[in-house]
């Protein structure tokens, strides 16, 4: 793919909203270019967007196609569609974790399933990236022992472990002190300088008016359209 | 609708659960015969499935072939004894252990340990939106889980069973000794036991372990990921998982007793 090709884009997307789920989206239109950042605002009380799942394939839209890499999820193969997901890093706005594996196993779950990568290897760049995060190591117990804050920055661990070629960033600061902001800002520049998309869903106007932020494409929810905001 | 009608729509419901889970196990058996399907994150999920359906059942299943063995192997020393028909002994306990309690005993011991944690495990998992969490990185939740739960599950049990036969054999030789009855000469107990079994006993301990064994992890893993999204849900599913597992299991043994031996 050439740098003018999205590597992730919604034509047309419309899904309606799930009672006990999900947020509704009408003719959701954008398209998300290598080594961008995306901002999108969401509106209280209305922040279970299915932008996230919708951008993996894990929910089809009612109208409308979301692309990836230039293929639509709905035309992929099933194990296809797997293993392009093992492209794709994710802080889940809900629960994000595998209950019965400790936190170093979920964070490394995609890893050592899609890739030959030595476990050591893995590993350490999982520490690594703990240390960029502010963690003095990688967790090593149940995702219930450990704090909320130490559990949001390792889900940043898991979101950029194995250069990702997109990034979906689901409020990834809810719990976690803004004083913490620039470290993920920092793992947010490194992937867009390698070329991958970072959508990054907020309700925080600080975070949003950070001056570290790389300039960033800037979007909100409307109701339940996508609005395209003045460019950053 | 008519109590005829009830009846008949019953049935037919049962008819296609049993259908849809003769579809499940066969599509999880026919998936892990590729080898692109092992990937190193489910074999150890398969490695602890073993450790904690095999494993850590050791113990408690030593306990009840111990007591087995002296229920069983010493009353049938006695009595045959009794009737001068020691020699029949060997028959007897392949008979009796070998070909019923011995499989019947470690399935419900699966069952109440492994079966309703499954049961449990994934029905949590699905109501905590863990399975998104996994197909979200790749990973196809039925293969990753099921795949290993099913065949540890079956080899567990084929093991298990192997030891409890040992065990319930030992206990009830040595209590034998002990209360004076039966033969003191190891050998010749041995002997009795290994010229009673025929070829028919070996397909029906392999049938009588490894067949629930499929069947008892396909039908927890399939109660669990049933649930949608309360967790009072939870314990329903494992319910009806033991409840459903116990049917299969005495349909299944009841089916090979028939077809090995008559």
């Amino acid at each position: 793919m050439n740098r003018n090709d999205p590597i992730l884009e919604f034509t047309d997307v419309t899904i309606a909203s799930s009672p006990l789920g999900h947020a509704g989206l009408s003719h959701v239109n954008a398209r998300f270019l290598p080594g961008t950042l995306s901002l999108i605002q969401v509106e209280p009380g209305n922040e279970q967007l299915p932008l996230a799942d919708l951008a993996e394939g894990l929910l089809c839209p009612e109208e409308g196609r979301v692309m990836f890499q230039g293929e639509a999820w709905t035309a992929m193969p099933p194990e296809q569609a797997l293993q392009r997901r093992a492209q794709i890093g994710r802080v889940f706005d809900g629960h994000g974790w595998i209950s019965n594996l400790n936190v170093n196993e979920n964070v490394t779950l995609s890893q050592r399933h899609h890739t030959w990568r030595p476990v050591a290897e893995i590993l350490a760049e999982a520490e690594a990236l703990a240390r960029a995060f502010g963690l003095s190591e990688l967790p090593k117990t149940r995702p219930a022992m450990v704090s909320h804050q130490d559990l949001r920055r390792a889900e940043w661990i898991r979101a950029f472990l194995g250069r990702p070629l997109l990034v979906l960033l689901e409020r990834p600061m809810r719990g976690v002190p803004l004083e913490q902001l620039p470290r993920l800002i920092s793992a947010v520049r490194e992937a867009c300088a390698r070329e991958a998309v970072v959508l990054w869903l907020t309700d925080n106007d600080r975070i949003e008016r950070h001056s570290e932020l790389p300039p960033a494409a800037r979007y909100a929810m409307r109701g339940l359209t996508l609005a395209m905001m003045k460019n950053g | 609708m008519t109590f005829i009608g009830t009846i008949g729509q019953n049935t037919i419901t049962r008819m296609r659960a049993a259908t849809h889970l003769f579809a499940v196990l066969g599509s999880i058996l026919w998936q892990a015969t590729r080898p692109r399907h092992w990937p190193r994150t489910t074999r150890a999920v398969f490695a602890r499935q073993i450790l904690f359906t095999g494993v850590e059942a050791l113990r408690f299943v030593s306990m009840v072939a111990f007591l087995t063995g002296i229920s069983v192997v010493v009353q049938a020393q006695v009595w045959l004894s009794k009737a001068g028909q020691s020699e029949l002994l060997g028959g007897v306990l392949v008979a009796v252990i070998i070909r019923e309690v011995a499989p019947l005993l470690v399935n419900f011991i699966v069952i109440g340990r492994s079966g309703a944690a499954i049961a449990v495990e994934l029905a949590n998992m699905k109501v905590f939106g863990e399975i998104k969490v996994m197909e979200a990185q790749g990973l196809d939740a039925l293969l990753y889980l099921a795949i290993p739960r099913v065949l540890g599950m079956a080899v567990s049990v084929f093991c298990l069973t192997i030891w409890f036969t040992i065990v319930s054999f030992v206990s009830g030789y040595a209590f034998g000794i002990f209360f004076g009855a039966g033969a003191t000469d190891p050998v010749v107990f041995l002997n009795t036991v290994l010229r009673a079994l025929h070829p028919a006993d070996v397909y029906n301990l392999l049938a009588k372990t490894l067949v629930p064994g499929l069947f008892t992890a396909g039908i927890c893993i399939m109660e669990g990921l049933s649930v949608r999204y309360s967790i009072t849900e939870v314990p329903q599913a494992a319910t009806r998982a033991v409840v459903r597992s116990i049917a299969a299991l005495f349909i299944i043994s009841a089916i090979v007793s028939v077809l090995t031996y008559i």
